[in-house]
């Protein structure tokens, strides 16, 4: 399936970020549109672009990952979860349907080429679109990520050309998280890694929780280049 | 031209030299990738700043660098070149 070709936009591209919807995705092909879009954003030939989508299983292992934080090789095997290695930072992390994965295509020479922020902007946008949620959620001092008390909901690993950014955040909404159990997620050991559904008691609409996640990055945005 | 480090933020950042996209004594031209550094969270492409030749390699894939830390010496041959 050629997703490119779907270019689903969701309604919510009346700012300047615009918002592309992919639905569930194999990673390759995900990683393919997000490439074509960074290409583009480089020529300007589009704007500023929220890539929005669900991979099927996988686990993936940043640059800087080590093998040794995946724990139970065997346990992803016997459950036909692929592990692949791919160009973004940070280290090895898991997704699945039902987790909401979101890629930023942002020129950063409007943020003061500044990656660190950018990664603030990232997280801060994912806190509070839980805290609407209802999700007790909170970032912490020298620790990326977003989490919920002691347990890691978010997950940010970001890639950066030419100034344009790629790659970027994952949020457990309605997924299993038991696979984070047999990695160290994030090269972090012994980390509890939680899901909205797991904070609220209850699956959640995905569509909703979409749309709050879109609008906050959205508010955000155009906050950060204003 | 002396290739630095840039100021990629996050100033506690450890920064990783991952990889060389060109070897010294290379034809270069300017926006071609020349090496990957990664900090924590974020991998950057360092890029050409100019046409010309990759005349010094000063650092290695694996080195722990700084901001504006040194790692390659072009001497570039157009006249415009990007800072």
């Amino acid at each position: 399936m050629d997703y490119a070709d779907q270019n689903v936009e969701r309604g919510l591209s009346g700012g300047r970020l615009a918002v592309l919807d992919l639905g569930v995705t194999r990673y390759g092909d995900a990683f393919r549109i997000q490439l074509d879009n960074l290409e583009k954003r480089i020529t300007r030939g589009i704007p500023d672009t929220l890539i929005v989508t669900e991979h099927e299983p996988i686990v993936t292992l940043g640059r800087l990952s080590s093998d040794s934080n995946i724990l139970n090789t065997k346990y992803f095997g016997d459950n036909s979860i692929s592990i692949e290695r791919t160009n973004r930072g940070g280290d090895v992390t898991y997704h699945a349907p039902g987790q909401l994965v979101f890629y930023p295509i942002v020129d950063l020479s409007a943020w003061g080429r500044d990656i660190a922020t950018y990664i603030d902007f990232l997280e801060i946008s994912v806190m509070k679109a839980l805290i609407e949620i209802g999700v007790c959620a909170e970032r912490i001092r020298d620790v990326r990520g977003v989490w919920a008390r002691d347990r890691k909901i978010a997950f940010t690993g970001v890639a950066v050309k030419k100034w344009i950014t790629y790659h970027g955040v994952s949020v457990n909404v309605n997924n299993d998280v038991e696979p984070f159990r047999h990695m160290n997620p994030c090269g972090i050991k012994n980390i509890k890694v939680t899901s909205v559904m797991n904070e609220l008691g209850a699956s959640q609409d995905l569509n909703r929780i979409k749309d709050i996640f879109c609008r906050h990055f959205i508010s955000n945005f155009e906050n950060q280049i204003r | 031209m002396k290739i630095k480090i840039p100021e990629i933020g996050g100033k506690g950042d450890e920064i990783v030299l991952t990889a060389w996209h060109m070897s010294a004594g290379a034809h270069v031209r300017e926006g071609e990738p020349l090496a990957e550094v990664v900090t924590d969270k974020a991998s950057f492409d360092i890029e050409c700043p100019c046409d010309g030749t990759l005349t010094k390699v000063l650092k290695k894939q694996g080195d722990v660098l700084k901001i504006n830390e040194v790692i390659a010496e072009i001497s570039c041959s157009n006249k415009q070149r990007k800072e």
